[in-house]
């Protein structure tokens, strides 16, 4: 019976011993073998270069075909086995962190501006200026905005998407205003005139979703004032007159009834969703709302607000280059190749329709929106890069949240933020 | 006297059939409401909505959606990589378990009171924070992209409650009764122990696979090779940025959906089982 | 003597053998992690660099941190009203379903009621979320119709938590129900016809028969419950983001925030840990409680 018993724990031990060894094995199996076909292939020794980017796919070509025929030539010719891995954006952040932390991250990687600061701090990125000559950036429109703290750690690739208000030009017409709004209390006005004239709700914003909504609802009403949350060293400054101001407008909205009790429970999706139903006349979004409105058969137009000056939120997302990168001279070819005219061109047509980061590209974006790239781009502002920004905006975002029910006040929003971040 | 009896009986079995109709009126309601979800889903999955709201007009019954989840995604493959993790994992799972939960339930050695506090306060920590360590200890293991490092972490604490909790009807004295018949450790489990529980079984293998099948966060990062990839990160590279196609990703959760409820309805049968069980018992 | 001395370290022998399969992958994949993370608690982490041990200092901050209060207390609310109220229901329903539907139309119930199980927690958070829609929703639209105004549901501090928990109680009751419905299988028949010859009515039969056998199954369905409450972190996420102003943030949720979104894996480790005390302390009592009844 002891044998017995014996016998069976060594081999249930073992059985589990195996389970991993196999594992190991089995890993170091396939990597041994892709090596061996990887030499055979080109007869000199292949060098694997990992790149991660989140899915633009369209409905009919995945992220990684694209970049895979696009990134073909440059490969070829540093003699690189691209490993291109598509990285979901659920839980995109978690990602690169373990990924990251444990040495198997990516060589260059897609990341936006509120993560990259926290890869900044900690030696992770490697600081470009090295790789890209003044001769290599010299089409780059955004290149100066991959700048922190005067190091250039950061490719600009996705530039784009600013916020905007889109409005419903036959509910306008009902109501018999010609011009957009154009000023806060502009806004107001139509707002109250279309509700006034039509029955339809005017205006709505969405506090029911998460932090990053301040991007359209709050942020660019502070940059319109004059103002901003982060000074040029990255201190926070959200106890200033124009914080102050923006927040407060936001709170007349919703006193003057113009938006709803029900702005705390929605979130951008459900206005946005009112919108193309018709049942709402102005609502916040970015430029590539615009397909699917025209799809839902709205006659729209739209408008961005200004106050001391104008000023909206644009998305600017960009490539970097991991410190641990082995072959830095190549990343950066690669880096330089997906930045090309022609790549960025194929990008913005077959992909994501975005406006050009070069000035030789022909621009591929809504034509809609094309005089408005030209004319409106001083006024285009990106999340400022600051550490523990996250932190902030989600202080920010829920105490907005308590104002709107009535919990505080817009002074009290800002010194809650504020004591809570230096807490 | 006998007529007064057969009328109360009457009267009975009358006011039990209109409660029957009562009662399983209000549960067929109750099962409408919880499958409404999945009608939901199925009635998007043929709609090129950009949100997760649509019109019934939306709804046109073409498969360009479930067409495009094959082209745009190495669906057989993810597929395939799920039901060998899936399977494995319940496999290893319910076996591990049931082993332990026997042991902790009809053995009591030294320290076992200890161990299944132990199994049971595993389960009250957040997967959050373990999720850099266990992940650390994978890489060091040079585990990253094996089914293991996919298989192992599935087997939990879970299992081995929710198997000893049940564990305790089995009655002692037919485990003695066999034992003084001569079975060995291994026999009396496998001849005796594995089929009284296997109502159990079943539940935790329906609970395993679910589990499994859908997790997200712990394939998505101990993998960075495609050819690992499992369904659910596979499907989530359907979701935009700023748009997303809701038609086109709930065809990839249709799709994702009905193995383990095929699982579920196929195994449902064995729950019932558990009658021939009473029936030794009694 | 000796034989009982050496049945006994037998028992000990084979015991440990059935127990060492699990117990070996436990250790490493979760146990060991979880002392580390232990460890991390009393340091300042941020996963990039090496940890700097602070002592006690990321455990005194947490209870000073409004956020993490507010957290706790939602989070104790939560599992006070959703532990009991699944746990009733689906005992309830399963017997209903044992008692008198044991048929097609039995199966095909218990069938449909799992479907909330397998859907993933984000579709059916924005599924409810569209139902509890203030300006039309269906939920406001069936007030409506008899006369009641329109509730702000999701977007006010005394209704939002309540519609996640009555959302995780109709997701969570198919499973219970499911282990419910395995344990009265387990009862033996013969039971409860001898409790009829004794003329005991049906509702006593439930009390004095049905509950005792199936108490390690309620023990069993109230510790997961207690556990994963303190745990709920889908729902919340996808339904309210713990907004409006933390009126339904919860103590996982937080984690997740501080670990993942402010790479402050040393605080959030520490949450984490008073959260497992938290769970302990409370299932301590529960036992206490069971224990008392028998």
């Amino acid at each position: 019976m002891k044998k017995k018993a014996v016998a069976m724990f060594l081999a249930l031990t073992m059985a589990t011993g195996l389970l991993a060894g196999c594992g190991g094995s089995s890993d170091s199996a396939t990597t041994g073998s892709a090596d061996q076909a990887a030499d055979a292939s080109s007869g000199g020794e292949k060098q694997t270069l990992s790149i991660w980017l989140p899915p633009y796919g369209d409905e009919d070509l995945s992220d990684k075909d694209f970049w895979t025929e696009e990134l073909a030539e440059v490969a070829a010719q540093y003699n690189l086995e691209l490993d291109i891995e598509v990285v979901p954006w659920d839980n995109y952040e978690e990602k690169f962190l373990t990924g990251i932390s444990s040495g198997t991250g990516p060589d260059i990687g897609y990341m936006y501006n509120e993560m990259v600061m926290g890869y900044i701090e900690k030696g992770q990125l490697e600081p470009l200026e090295a790789y890209f000559s003044e001769e290599d950036t010299a089409d780059y429109i955004y290149y100066d905005q991959g700048q922190v703290n005067g190091t250039q750690y950061m490719l600009p690739f996705l530039v784009g998407n600013p916020r905007i208000i889109y409005c419903n030009l036959d509910l306008f017409e009902q109501a018999g205003i010609e011009e957009l709004p154009t000023t806060w209390e502009e806004l107001k006005e139509c707002a109250k005139t279309i509700t006034e004239a039509t029955g339809v709700q005017g205006y709505q914003q969405y506090w029911g979703g998460y932090f990053g909504d301040l991007d359209e609802l709050l942020l660019p009403y502070i940059w319109q004032a004059g103002g901003s949350w982060y000074d040029e060293a990255g201190n926070l400054t959200l106890d200033t007159p124009e914080v102050l101001k923006a927040i407060e407008y936001i709170q007349s909205l919703k006193e003057e009834g113009v938006i709803t009790d029900s702005a705390t429970s929605m979130d951008g999706s459900a206005v946005m969703d009112e919108f193309k139903a018709g049942n709402l006349a102005m609502a916040d979004g970015s430029t590539s709302s615009a397909t699917g409105i025209d799809s839902a058969g709205i006659n729209w137009g739209f408008t961005v607000l200004q106050d001391e000056t104008y000023g909206t939120f644009i998305a600017n997302d960009s490539l970097v280059m991991m410190s641990s990168c082995e072959n830095k001279e190549a990343a950066a070819a690669v880096m330089k190749a997906m930045t090309s005219p022609s790549v960025m061109e194929d990008f913005h047509t077959k992909m994501y329709a975005m406006p050009p980061i070069n000035k030789s590209e022909t621009y591929c974006d809504n034509e809609k929106f094309e005089s408005f790239y030209e004319e409106y781009s001083q006024y285009f502002h990106s999340l400022p890069i600051v550490s523990d920004s996250s932190n902030m905006y989600t202080q920010l975002h829920s105490n907005m949240q308590l104002m709107l029910m009535g919990e505080l006040t817009p002074q009290q929003v800002i010194d809650e933020t504020i004591a809570y971040v230096q807490q | 006297m006998t007529t007064t009896i057969s009328a109360t009986r009457k009267e009975k079995t009358w006011t039990k059939r209109a409660g029957t109709l009562v009662l399983g009126a209000i549960l067929a309601f109750l099962a409408v409401a919880a499958f409404f979800p999945f009608v939901y889903m199925l009635l998007l999955s043929f709609t090129e909505s950009e949100s997760l709201r649509f019109s019934l007009s939306d709804v046109s019954l073409n498969f360009v959606n479930y067409s495009r989840v094959f082209k745009l995604t190495n669906f057989l493959n993810a597929m395939k990589n799920s039901m060998i993790v899936a399977v494995g994992g319940c496999f290893l799972n319910c076996l591990f378990c049931s082993m332990a939960a026997y042991s902790l339930e009809k053995k009591r050695f030294f320290g076992s009171g200890f161990l299944f506090f132990l199994y049971l306060a595993t389960q009250a920590v957040p997967g959050q924070v373990t999720l850099i360590p266990v992940f650390t200890t994978m890489t060091k293991l040079h585990m990253m992209n094996t089914y293991p490092a996919l298989i192992l972490p599935i087997i939990n604490g879970f299992g081995v409650f929710l198997m000893k909790q049940f564990m305790s009807s089995v009655p002692d004295e037919l485990l003695e009764s066999a034992k003084m018949d001569g079975a060995g450790e291994i026999r009396l489990f496998v001849n005796m122990v594995v089929p009284l529980i296997k109502p159990v079984l079943v539940s935790l293998t329906v609970f395993t696979f679910i589990s499994t099948w859908n997790d997200f966060l712990w394939p998505l990062v101990i993998c960075t090779d495609d050819d690992m990839q499992t369904l659910t990160v596979a499907l989530s590279l359907l979701k935009g940025k700023f748009t997303t196609n809701y038609g086109l990703v709930m065809a990839g959760s249709v799709l994702t959906f009905l193995f383990p409820f095929t699982l579920y309805l196929f195994l449902q049968k064995q729950f019932v089982e558990g009658i021939a069980l009473s029936g030794i018992k009694g | 003597m000796n034989r009982v001395r050496k049945k006994r370290l037998k028992d000990n022998l084979v015991g440990w053998a059935f127990v060492l399969p699990s117990f070996l992958i436990l250790l490493v994949f979760t146990l060991i992690p979880i002392v580390m993370s232990v460890y991390y608690s009393f340091t300042e982490y941020n996963v990039l660099e090496p940890a700097k041990w602070v002592g006690l200092s990321n455990y005194i901050r947490l209870f000073s941190d409004r956020v993490v209060v507010s957290s706790m207390k939602n989070t104790f609310f939560y599992t006070l009203l959703t532990v009991p109220l699944q746990t009733i229901l689906s005992l309830v329903i399963g017997a209903l379903i044992a008692e008198r539907f044991q048929n097609t139309f039995g199966r095909a119930c218990k069938g449909a009621m799992f479907v909330p199980v397998i859907s993933s927690s984000v579709l059916v958070g924005t599924i409810w979320t569209m139902l509890f829609a203030t300006d039309n929703g269906i939920i406001n639209g069936i007030l409506g119709a008899v006369g009641i105004d329109k509730i702000n549901w999701l977007g006010q501090r005394s209704t939002a938590l309540l519609c996640v928990c009555v959302v995780a109680v109709w997701k969570n009751v198919g499973y219970f129900l499911v282990i419910y419905f395995a344990g009265l299988m387990n009862v033996p028949q013969s039971y409860y016809e001898a409790a009829e010859v004794d003329g005991a009515t049906r509702l006593q039969r439930f009390f004095h028969i049905t509950l005792p056998c199936i108490k390690p199954i309620t023990y069993l369905v109230v510790t997961l419950g207690i556990i994963w409450s303190f745990q709920v972190f889908d729902l919340v996420y996808s339904m309210t983001s713990g907004g409006p102003g933390n009126a339904t943030s919860t103590l996982v949720l937080t984690i997740y925030q501080k670990g993942f979104r402010e790479y402050r894996m040393g605080y959030a480790s520490a949450i984490a840990i008073v959260l497992f005390l938290f769970i302990l302390l409370v299932n301590r009592i529960q036992r206490m409680f069971f224990r008392e009844k028998e």
